[in-house]
């Protein structure tokens, strides 16, 4: 029960809504793939959210609970197409994916990373996307922190036998970080 | 951080932060959470049904076939609506409804339900008051709710766990609900209770069920009440439908496994098996006087029994409203359109008089209240306004 007005919890959550969303979205973004199933997945999430708006008692981590709405709602996703036994399309068609063209190591490398089996994915956006240290992430996940380890270990090697002899995976990282500023 | 961990953040960041993503409005918002509830209360109806053993549906009269001794209905008309607004604006509902958190009586009475947002799952006049079941968590507890008694505005008891289903008699006099005994340990002890809606009527009746039965009343009149059972006490559960007065056993209504609307007056009962098939029984006997098309679930029957109102889903979101003469099966109207949608569950209908029935309906005009004619009328009985997250309810159908 609570005594929060409709209009005071609707106000609230836009004014949320409005800050926050794009930060949502581009995980979703990341964790799906494509932008369609990125809006779907967000949108069952910001529902969910909504539902729970006033029952949040640490307003201060309303972000991190949004986070985890995010992640068990694409969670749900992908074991629901399991559990159907559907085959999905993990590499996007504007992506170029794994052709390496002339400075498209980006593109390679999210061809790589939306290739990835979900959780790994998961695994990769939640640690090198939202920085999470690999408790946090375990924790997100419902996994342990060895699971996080291996998922990203084995991605991590994986991206470099793929990608790894096109130019810019043997630059130092000062010409990295010069190729980032762009 | 090694060179390839820093070009794969690099490379997830100019991914996410190049591509461009249109925000998602409120409203979107509030419509698929809306949608969310929507379906946990689906939901729980559909697992009461997966859960029970079969119930055979004996061989019964066809749609069309008239009885013996019924009489002319009105000419088939459709109204196909393709938006609220092409309804022209009629007179208030005349009847209880409830629009989000406030539950407006015939007389336009308001009161404001201090509860969760779209969290009324049913509502009844009781006591001099509106008796409310919410659901404090979606999709879990199935068939469990907080009671809560308001008076004029304010909170007068809170009943704590009970049941999620309340009815209420035809002419508004009678609810019932059920409620724990034993604190909120599930399914022991549980109470029907039902009376009389005013002060000062008379007492309540209570029946004390047996432990492990979920009870759902869905028709109640002075003297009399019927009711779903979910009993789990054998090991698989089993789905079972009863009336009971003051004085005798309860007696089972054979022929459907779950009942969704009665029509005491004349002793039949519209449900369906199972199986999925629906149909209308006779209460005492359980033989079949109707049997509805595949796909069609009954609503609600009209108080003077002669009609029932029946819902067929398209598909999960704008199923078809149906007004049937509840003997012969003969269409009288029906209420089409790509894009209402209309929930097609039983409390979002509800009888005002036997010849206009309300329907709780959304679209991209926003909610209302559509009031469909036997003559084949369609009007707006309120207007439509923005979405909210509860949407209409009409308690008692």
């Amino acid at each position: 029960m609570t005594s929060r007005r409709p209009e005071a919890t609707r106000v609230d959550f836009e004014s949320w809504l409005v800050a926050r969303e794009h930060t949502l979205q581009r995980t979703a973004l990341l964790l799906t793939g494509d932008p369609h199933s990125a809006k779907d997945l967000v949108q069952n999430a910001l529902a969910k959210l909504y539902l729970a708006w006033d029952r949040i008692e640490q307003r201060e981590r309303i972000d991190a609970y949004a986070r985890r709405v995010l992640v068990n709602e694409h969670r749900s996703t992908w074991r629901r197409a399991w559990r159907r036994h559907e085959v999905t399309t993990e590499v996007l068609p504007d992506t170029g994916a794994t052709s390496v063209e002339y400075d498209g190591t980006r593109d390679a490398v999210w061809g790589f990373v939306a290739g990835l089996p979900p959780r790994q994915r998961a695994v990769i956006v939640l640690r090198y996307y939202e920085d999470l240290t690999e408790a946090e992430t375990a924790d997100l996940l419902g996994i342990t922190v060895g699971t996080v380890k291996s998922q990203a270990h084995k991605a991590l090697a994986a991206l470099r036998a793929s990608v790894g002899d096109h130019p810019a995976i043997d630059r130092p990282m000062t010409d990295l970080n010069r190729q980032g500023e762009r | 951080m090694t060179a390839t961990e820093e070009m794969l953040r690099q490379s997830l960041h100019a991914r996410a932060d190049r591509t461009a993503l249109e925000p998602t409005p409120m409203l979107d918002v509030v419509r698929r959470a809306r949608e969310l509830r929507r379906r946990s209360r689906r939901t729980t109806l559909i697992a009461a049904a997966a859960a029970v053993a079969a119930v055979g549906v004996p061989a019964g009269l066809a749609l069309g076939s008239a009885g013996p001794d019924s009489s002319p209905s009105p000419a088939d008309t459709t109204v196909t609506m393709d938006s609220l607004s092409d309804l022209p604006m009629g007179a208030p509902p005349a009847v209880d409804y409830v629009l989000d958190r406030t539950y407006v009586s015939a007389d336009g009475t308001k009161t404001e339900l201090v509860v969760d947002p779209g969290s009324v799952h049913d509502a009844a006049p009781y006591s001099g008051g509106v008796l409310v079941a919410t659901r404090s968590q979606a999709g879990d507890s199935v068939g469990i709710a907080d009671q809560v008694l308001f008076g004029p505005g304010v909170q007068v008891e809170n009943k704590s766990c009970g049941g999620e289903e309340l009815a209420v008699s035809g002419d508004g006099a009678h609810a019932a609900y059920t409620f724990f005994d034993n604190g909120c340990d599930r399914w022991t002890s549980v109470v029907l209770r039902w009376g009389p809606t005013g002060e000062g009527t008379g007492d309540p009746l209570d029946i004390v069920t047996t432990n492990g039965q979920r009870v759902e009343p869905v028709g109640v009149t002075a003297d009399r009440v019927l009711y779903n059972v979910v009993d789990s006490t054998g090991g698989e559960p089993r789905l079972r439908v009863y009336t009971t007065d003051e004085w005798g056993p309860p007696l089972e209504v054979k022929g459907i496994a779950r009942a969704s609307t009665w029509d005491p007056t004349a002793g039949r009962v519209a449900g369906c098996s199972v199986d999925g098939q629906c149909v209308v029984v006779d209460e005492g006997d359980g033989s079949v006087q109707l049997t509805l098309d595949p796909g069609e679930t009954p609503l609600s029957f009209s108080p003077d029994g002669r009609f029932l109102a029946t819902a067929t889903a398209s598909d999960e979101q704008s199923p078809t409203v149906t007004v049937r003469d509840s003997r012969t099966g003969d269409v009288v109207t029906t209420l089409a359109g790509d894009d209402a949608a209309f929930q097609g569950d039983e409390s979002s209908v509800a009888w005002e008089g036997s010849a206009h029935l309300l329907i709780a309906r959304v679209d991209g005009d926003g909610e209302a209240l559509v009031r469909l004619g036997i003559d084949g009328s369609a009007e707006l009985a309120t207007p439509a306004t923005e979405p909210t997250l509860g949407g209409y309810l009409l308690p008692g159908a």
